[in-house]
């Protein structure tokens, strides 16, 4: 395994990234839809053509060029691909859906559906990012360091549950909003700030780390998979029963030091309760009283 | 506005014409004789080596109503991938697969050259948001049944026995909810619904809170609409639908109006979705097909026709009128489920689902549809109908006439069906194919027939002009042997012309207009009807949340309103 790891870490450090720079020429006042921009589409094309990729503003057709300043040269591939992004693009939405490899790395705050649907390569925003970080993600890996929006590597409304995030890594630096990991089957989102309500709503698996606090409903309708809160809970749903208490918890690419309190559920959503609910000890004391179910439980066992 | 269509291979079983190569004139919206439209002012459509036949009739297609958009509202996830976008000039925007927004179901129908569609159920007090939505599809000629099983009055007419008033009272609600006919979904199971019973309710077990059974129910109806002389017969949806066995209930409650059959032209009783109601078996993990007993019955008996109700595998949104077994079906398919109830007349269900082509019950499902379209023999009395959207979209018309019209596309499918379920159906077996001249009739003139549509389905002279032109050369191609070019001429019609107006070119809608919705005026004696109103408007007043004044829809309140008198 370690080496293996080794060979993979040694891999990523060779690739040379060749990079294309893209700079808004102005500020955009209505919404964009550019899942063009993204290494695969990039791979390959010269400038001019990078610059002919169609692009939605509002409801009106345009090119790339129209709306951003290109520069740089593109790989020959996607994996060698680098796409530099400077400038507020809260506006732009779509970034890099459906991608398989390379990087993108933006310099500024950034539109909805970033990643949206994304197999592989990598991500990189050094700003705020809006809802649906990274949904339905199949692989890859998302490091933001600002703060995110709703829905981070969720399904989109009304899908079942278990057609969210499939694989791959989220990493937010700053602050996520409600329903972090909606409907997600796999892989791990570590958030380091606070999260808004309803984190791993729907969860059929994957881990979900939270270091912060949450604002509450944490792991609603789950049936499978982890999600551990460092921080503070105002309540633990009634539909979870507690379960067991531990010490440290592995949340993905994370070691979470605790201790915790190990609950199972969602009841609600599957009687066999494949969900597991781990809350910090020592940021919730009023959760105390829910020791004494502990020990009955472990006084009937004897 | 004068059209000329030149050449085209017409199929039009309503005047006999199979297969021969004719001309059709259209003026001022209606087909006329050739000598009455002048060449030189037409405008001319070449349809030489092109199959020519009316505008297609569909009379069970959920397209409109509250429950139609609940199922909208509550399937988001079905309008991400699949839109139409707005082409200036031409036509609107829409969104949406087994839901669709009203605009693209109209496009979508024009599409396949069918230009003639019937919501099938609509509680008489929510009819008015039914009009409202069908007014908003373009293209289409429309109407709709209102629900009768459980309604309030008729349960109370037929407890007493009073046959005449409840004629009486279907004659006034078909006036005041601008209805076409009578739909019973489930009898009375909605009103034991009320009581949380009903579920698995069969045709003799009497209804809770009442001294009737569903039989009384059906057989009532039967009479009253026999009195009345309206055009379409009972359209029943069975009782038990959905449970394995149940084709014995759909016998019984075939057999149950046997009796007042005299006779007449057309059926008496049109059981609908009879793939859902053509269970044998004695549970999921034994379910059979019934469909040759049905089959049997309905080849001795004239009194009965059908439609299908056929499973195309993929996405579906079951939504009925028959909310215990939605409700049942919601713990089978976890998901989603929405239910209501319609004070003193109707209760709903929705549950989206999925056809699964590896499921057992499913392979089955998809048999017996097929299995009843071939072995009843007289296409005149079997419809291929989806049920849209309940055993899937409309859209999926072409691959599912192209079954009936193919062996080979019929073990197609049958080859990557659940295993079990090919060696147990009777589908493989069955040789029968239906030619072109019988698609005309099953999706054209006998669906029109059956509805009372005497201006459709057929090109004579005096019909309305809707025709529909496919690029396919019926004499040429072997429907058998080719089954893909038939569903690829039949998905997008070369033309279709709706009213003496052209709509769809090669493929595309390119005209937005709007159809008319057709409602029937049953007249009924004066004073029968004043007593009636009389014993109707305090019990209304009693048990209904709104006023009776605003329960009637005027005529000014739909866009274009037809009403058909009927009797004297």
């Amino acid at each position: 395994m370690a080496e293996k790891k080794k060979k993979k870490e040694e891999a990523e450090v060779k690739i040379e990234y060749k990079e294309v720079k893209l700079r808004p020429k102005v500020a955009f006042t209505v919404p964009i839809e550019a899942e063009c921009i993204k290494p695969d589409t990039f791979a390959g094309k010269s400038l001019d053509d990078i610059a002919k990729l169609p692009v939605y503003e509002g409801n009106t057709r345009r090119t790339l060029g129209d709306l951003f300043e290109i520069e740089g040269s593109p790989g020959s591939a996607a994996l060698d691909t680098m796409i530099t992004i400077e400038g507020d693009l809260s506006k732009v939405k779509r970034i890099g859906e459906g991608m398989t490899a390379g990087k993108i790395v933006i310099k500024g705050d950034v539109g909805h559906y970033l990643g949206f649907k994304m197999k592989g390569g990598s991500i990189e925003v050094h700003g705020n990012v809006g809802l649906w970080l990274g949904g339905k993600m199949k692989g890859g890996e998302i490091v933001v360091f600002g703060n995110a929006g709703d829905c981070v590597g969720g399904a989109l409304r009304g899908e079942l549950p278990g057609k969210g995030m499939k694989k791959g890594t989220i990493i937010i630096h700053g602050n996520a909003g409600a329903e972090v990991g909606k409907g997600m089957s796999g892989g791990s989102i570590i958030v380091d700030g606070n999260v808004g309500p309803l984190p791993g709503v729907d969860m059929r698996g994957g881990n979900i780390g939270i270091k912060g606090d949450c604002e509450g409903k944490p792991g609603a309708r789950m049936a499978g998979g982890r999600v551990v809160i460092v921080g503070k809970v105002p309540s633990v749903l009634p539909s979870f029963y507690i379960d067991d208490v531990r010490e440290t918890i592995k949340t993905g690419p994370e070691k979470l030091a605790g201790p915790f309190y190990v609950f199972i559920g969602d009841v609600l959503a599957d009687i066999k309760c494949g969900g597991r609910l781990f809350v910090s000890i020592p940021s919730n004391p009023h959760l105390k009283p829910l020791e004494t179910f502990l020990t009955s439980v472990a006084d009937e066992e004897v | 506005m004068q059209l000329l269509i030149k050449n085209g291979i017409i199929y039009d079983p309503m005047n006999n014409v199979k297969g021969e190569k004719m001309d059709i004139a259209i003026k001022d919206g209606k087909i006329v004789p050739d000598t009455e439209v002048d060449p030189k002012k037409a405008e001319v459509i070449d349809a030489s080596n092109k199959l020519v036949m009316a505008g297609g009739v569909d009379l069970h297609s959920h397209i409109a109503g509250p429950k139609v958009n609940a199922g909208r509202v509550m399937r988001p996830e079905d309008h991400y991938r699949v839109f139409m976008k707005v082409v200036l000039g031409a036509r609107r925007s829409g969104t949406g697969k087994t839901t669709p927004s009203t605009n693209i179901i109209g496009y979508k129908y024009a599409r396949m050259g069918w230009t003639t569609v019937v919501e099938p159920a609509t509680p008489p007090m929510e009819t008015r948001h039914t009009h409202e939505e069908l007014d908003d599809i373009p293209i289409l000629d429309k109407a709709c049944f209102p629900l009768f099983d459980s309604n309030l009055f008729v349960l109370d007419y037929i407890e007493s026995k009073e046959y005449e008033k409840l004629a009486a009272f279907i004659a006034w609600i078909m006036d005041a909810v601008k209805g076409w006919a009578i739909k019973i979904v489930d009898p009375g199971v909605a009103e034991a619904w009320a009581w949380g019973k009903g579920y698995g309710l069969n045709l003799d077990d009497l209804i809770m809170g009442r001294t009737i059974t569903p039989r009384e129910i059906v057989r009532g109806l039967c009479k009253a609409n026999e009195m009345l002389k309206l055009p379409h017969p009972i359209h029943v949806h069975c009782n038990r639908l959905g449970f394995p066995g149940n084709y014995e209930v759909t016998i019984k409650t075939m057999d149950a109006v046997s009796d007042l059959y005299t006779g007449q032209e057309r059926p008496i009783i049109h059981i609908t979705h009879v793939q859902f109601t053509g269970y044998a078996g004695t549970g999921w993990a034994n379910l059979d097909t019934g469909a040759d007993e049905i089959a049997d019955y309905v080849n001795a008996h004239k009194h009965v026709s059908l439609d299908l109700g056929q499973v195309v595998f993929g996405d579906a949104t079951t939504m009925t009128a028959d909310a215990p077994f939605e409700f049942a079906l919601y713990h089978m398919a976890p998901g989603k489920w929405a239910g209501s109830e319609v004070e003193c007349e109707a209760a709903a269900g929705i549950v989206p689902y999925r056809y699964k082509k590896s499921n057992y019950v499913n392979a089955i499902q998809w048999c017996i549809g097929l299995e009843v379209a071939l072995l009843v023999k007289d296409p005149w009395r079997v419809f291929p109908t989806t049920d849209h959207p309940n055993a899937g979209p409309f859209t999926r018309y072409p691959e599912m006439l192209s079954w009936l019209m193919s062996k080979k596309a019929r073990e197609a499918v049958l080859s990557k069906i659940n295993r079990r379920a090919a060696k147990k159906a009777i589908l493989p077996t069955i040789e029968r194919e239906y030619d072109f001249y019988e698609i005309a009739i099953a999706t054209r003139a006998a669906q029109a027939k059956i509805l009372g549509f005497k201006n459709k389905g057929h090109l004579g002279v005096g019909a309305d002009a809707d025709v529909s032109i496919y690029d396919l050369n019926p004499l040429d191609v072997d429907p058998s042997k080719e089954p893909e070019k038939v569903v690829k001429a039949l998905k997008r019609a070369y033309c279709t012309i709706k009213g003496g107006e052209v709509v769809v070119k090669e493929g595309e809608v390119v005209k937005h207009l709007y159809g008319s919705t057709f409602y029937v005026k049953p007249r009924v004696e004066e004073d029968l009807f004043k007593t009636m109103l009389s014993e109707v408007e305090p019990k209304f007043k009693a048990w209904y949340s709104m006023s009776l004044s605003n329960y009637v829809i005027a005529d000014h309140e739909l866009r274009s309103a037809v009403p058909i008198p009927i009797g004297s």
